[in-house]
């Protein structure tokens, strides 16, 4: 079955980042240089042809996408400064954008409407908390559940995760199928799952990898401080509904306030190191790359900050505080099957049934 | 015959001779032999010090003929012969015996018999030295005048040149009007100057001087005469004009590919030659249209009629560049525009390397297919869709729906049969005309005097071929300005009270340099001995052995073959 060349793909890829591609003359420097590209998974020449040629199918079912880490080795030794990797990021966001559902994902993506959408969910979600509010919070005391209630917390926050879990399912298999299309599978997939997870995901080995590897250590921050408080607002919710003793209370703060650490070190680290532009990962940045860390960061402040003031007793102070957190954290998750958070599931996924899926 | 005296030199060659051949061994061989008066041996023949020896000894000892066993005559017989010459001693009374290339590096492995060939070989350059005689070259007078055939970009500018020289030029074209092909270009590469403008140029500035005759509609028909002296015909539209010349440039031009109906394509709607296209580029008013139909998407297969496995295997060496410049060209017309390049090598060579460049930042893509999976193109919904494998892309079949597929064709020689017979020039395998040497003597042919150049001689682009127009100018200059020319004296003589002409000799010369004489009230051959080249075709099928070649004589070969019959121990 032959291909059909797409030639006004390029375009639209260009619009999400690989502004010079076009200057590739295929000398492979970029595919030997990445200590991540082995074997049959070849990149990042080869998602340059596909992407010249406009062979979609073939990039969106490529595991390749999510084998790479963004070390920006390639960029720096590209003899005509095409800058593979930041094509590799561009078609990440291109991925991003075709695996949600009817391709929805592609309203963050856009230019200033994009950004318009965020500033319309920030407000429907402040709204949503002004509407809400309890109308008497106490003062006396810092109860912050005195101003937001939790019956209300428990049913947005249901709403909001059946939500995220169907929109992230829906675009999960979408991209499953994708990869797959066209394969078998090819052996065991309970042990390429937990190896996937392991080292892929709770380790991210392969990050190792890469020359440049002062990124890990923040990356990893991102995971863990994200799962960490994930994990903390699981426990806390169970408590609610008596699933869980009283004392888990104790474990929870403790993952909640190290999990709000790590995360505003890794998205510290990284915000600083997009705007000094240094490296070749951060010389461009797609408005997606600022918010998905902007977010991250602020929700890891707000957090520590309404600590802070609890600790203080300052009651409008921390319930205006929680407010901010709570908007911001419903920024970041309703949008999450369909911004930049979505790789973390996508590249996991794409990995284990890559392993799984072996022609 | 009176007695001679010769003298021996052999060479060690550093340690590239005398590592194998015993070369003392080979000089007392060679001392006891007849009519040698000096054997030496010496370190290095080609030292000044040994060639100073050899001078004195030249002088002092009265010598009349020297034989130097060495290298390879390709390496220094010019070298010895000119030293012969400051010597006093006629230059071709010099024998050079090869016992480097010829022996002691062919038989590393047999020292014994590597010394016992060198004696042999030594003995016959004695016997060879024996028989030489004193010989004077051939003088012939040059006219300051040339002519020049074509009267494209190559020829004008070679005209011109030559003029510049003080040099009458003769310029004769075929066509109405001067110009050739670059005539009807705009923009060529890499100067992106108008080829109208240029060749506008180049004719008004021709027409003005006063030293060069243009005829039109005009061909060569005749030529007879040697170099320095050639008398041609040239036959325009109302008359035949008879010349007298120096030298001839030949620089009439090539013929571009045309496919053949089916070829990649070739014959569907929407299926043209790179020429077609750049036109339709240039005359395009706005965006580029087909037929009336927006062009979004071209792809151009590349090498069409070039590098094929049988027929032109050759490279046409102008067409990446003139492709990609022409792509830059579309996409300046129509920025929009899609450029597929479907190559098999792209050659762009030199600064042409910018062209790529220039193409791949407006957005040309690359495809590279190789020989055995060419590129196919069929007609698809009011589209073309060119199908091939993607060497660069793993090899997947890719297919590309255009709105024009642009064959990008090659050079081929012009069907000159007439030219080429009436100037007895060969041709190489590619039908070119052929050079003596690409790299050494890219201009010259085996015809004394008659230069090649442009495209003529072989695919070549405007300023390679203006480069060799006018090296063939300062090649012709050299030739005619100093007012003669000498020739190598080693030509055929004819016998003539042995010859009964029957033409046998003249079939057998490739270089037509035999004429019919009277001599005592017979026909007899003579050798027109300007144009003898001395190649020794004509000896063997003479039936009454009437010809020799000077220094190659019937009896100095036999002599020197009794010599090596004789063995080395001799």
């Amino acid at each position: 079955m032959s291909l059909a060349v797409n030639p006004q793909f390029i375009d639209k890829i260009k619009k999400l980042g690989a502004f010079d591609i076009n200057a590739c003359y295929s000398c492979g420097n970029c595919t030997a240089i990445c200590p991540l590209s082995e074997g049959e998974n070849s990149f990042p020449r080869k998602m340059i042809r596909y992407t010249l040629l406009g062979l979609d199918r073939k990039i969106l079912s490529s595991p390749e996408l999510w084998l790479c880490y963004y070390c920006g080795e390639c960029s720096d030794s590209c003899p005509r400064e095409a800058d593979p990797g930041g094509l590799m990021m561009a078609l990440r966001r291109f991925a991003i954008r075709n695996y949600s559902l009817g391709k929805i994902a592609d309203l963050f993506y856009r230019g200033a409407g994009s950004v318009f959408l965020w500033i319309f969910l920030t407000l429907v979600a402040a709204l949503g908390v002004y509407f809400f509010r309890e109308p008497h919070p106490v003062f006396d005391k810092v109860k912050p559940l005195s101003f937001i209630s939790l019956d209300f917390l428990h049913i947005a926050g249901l709403a909001l995760g059946g939500f995220i879990f169907f929109f992230a399912l829906v675009n999960i298999l979408i991209m499953a199928r994708s990869i797959t299309r066209g394969k078998k599978p090819s052996g065991p997939w309970l042990k390429p799952l937990w190896e996937t997870l392991w080292n892929e995901v709770f380790l991210q080995k392969r990050f190792g990898e890469c020359e440049d590897k002062r990124r890990r250590l923040p990356h990893l921050g991102l995971f863990w401080g994200f799962s960490l408080l994930f994990i903390a607002t699981i426990l806390a919710f169970g408590q609610d509904f008596h699933f869980f003793p009283l004392w888990a209370k104790i474990p929870a703060r403790i993952l909640g306030l190290a999990g709000g650490v790590f995360l505003l070190y890794g998205s510290g680290y990284f915000l600083l190191k997009r705007f000094s532009r240094q490296d070749a990962y951060s010389k461009y940045s797609h408005h997606s790359d600022w918010i998905f860390l902007l977010l991250l960061l602020l929700i890891g402040f707000t957090g520590l900050l309404m600590d802070l003031f609890h600790l203080l007793s300052m009651p409008w102070a921390t319930y205006i505080t929680f407010a901010v957190h709570l908007i911001l954290v419903f920024d970041l998750l309703i949008t999450a099957p369909f911004s930049k958070f979505a790789h973390s599931l996508y590249r996991p996924i794409a990995l284990w049934l890559s392993e799984v899926y072996k022609k | 015959m009176s007695k001679r005296k010769i003298g021996v030199y052999i060479c060690h060659c550093g340690g590239n001779i005398s590592d194998y051949v015993d070369v003392e061994k080979v000089r007392l061989a060679i001392e006891k032999e007849e009519d040698v008066v000096v054997a030496k041996t010496t370190m290095f023949a080609c030292s000044d010090a040994a060639q100073q020896e050899m001078m004195d000894d030249i002088k002092e000892k009265g010598l009349d003929a020297i034989v130097i066993a060495s290298c390879s005559p390709k390496l220094h017989l010019f070298t010895f012969r000119s030293m012969a010459q400051r010597a006093g001693l006629n230059p071709y009374q010099y024998v050079q015996v090869n016992i480097r290339e010829q022996d002691s590096w062919a038989h590393t492995d047999n020292v014994g018999g590597a010394t016992e060939k060198a004696i042999s070989l030594v003995k016959a350059g004695v016997a060879k030295a024996r028989a030489t005689k004193p010989l004077e070259p051939i003088r012939v007078e040059t006219k300051k005048k040339a002519l020049v055939v074509g009267g494209g970009i190559s020829g004008l500018r070679a005209a011109l040149s030559l003029s510049d020289m003080g040099i009458y030029v003769f310029l004769i074209e075929k066509e109405k009007e001067l110009g050739g092909w670059v005539r009807n270009f705009s923009s060529m590469y890499p100067h992106n100057r108008s080829g109208r403008e240029i060749i506008k140029t180049l004719e008004e500035e021709a027409r003005k001087r006063e030293r060069i005759t243009i005829f039109t509609e005009a061909e060569l028909i005749e030529k007879s005469g040697v170099l320095g002296d050639f008398r041609v015909k040239i036959r325009t539209r109302d008359e035949v004009i008879n010349l007298e010349v120096g030298s001839i440039i030949i620089t009439t031009g090539f013929e571009e590919y045309r496919p053949s109906e089916g070829e990649f394509g070739f014959g569907l709607p929407g299926v043209i030659t790179l020429p077609q296209f750049k036109k339709m580029v240039e005359e395009s008013q706005g965006e580029l249209r087909f037929n009336g139909k927006k062009v979004n998407t071209v792809a151009y297969i590349y090498c069409v009629g070039s590098r094929q496995r049988e027929g032109n295997t050759y490279c046409s060496r102008y067409c990446c560049n003139a492709t990609l410049h022409t792509a830059i060209l579309a996409s300046k017309v129509s920025p929009s525009i899609r450029q597929f390049h479907l190559y098999r090598d792209i050659r762009t060579y030199g600064k042409n390397e910018l062209l790529y460049e220039d193409a791949s930042k407006f957005g040309s893509v690359f495809l590279k297919w190789s020989e055995d999976q060419p590129p196919e193109a069929s007609p698809n919904n009011g589209h073309l869709r060119v199908k091939m494998k993607d060497l660069l892309t793993e090899g997947e079949e890719v297919e590309i729906d255009a709105d024009l597929v642009v064959l990008v064709t090659g050079m081929v020689p012009r069907k000159n049969e007439a030219l080429t017979e009436v100037l007895k020039l060969p041709t190489g395998r590619d039908g070119f005309y052929n050079e003596i040497h690409p790299k050494l003597r890219p201009v010259e042919t085996v015809i004394d005097g008659v230069y090649i150049a442009g495209a003529a001689q072989g695919p070549k682009n405007s300023y390679e071929a203006v480069a060799s127009s006018l090296a063939a100018a300062s090649k012709v200059a050299t030739l005619v300005l100093k007012g003669f020319a000498e020739l190598e004296p080693q030509v055929a003589t004819v016998d003539p009270e042995k010859c009964e002409w029957c033409g046998l000799c003249l079939e057998a010369c490739p270089y037509n340099a035999f004429e019919k004489v009277g001599h005592g009230g017979k026909e007899v051959a003579k050798v027109i001995e300007a144009l003898c080249k001395g190649c020794g075709g004509c000896v063997p099928v003479c039936p009454v052995d009437a010809i020799d070649v000077k220094g190659y004589e019937d009896a100095t070969i036999k002599s020197m073959i009794e010599e090596l019959l004789a063995g080395g121990e001799g």
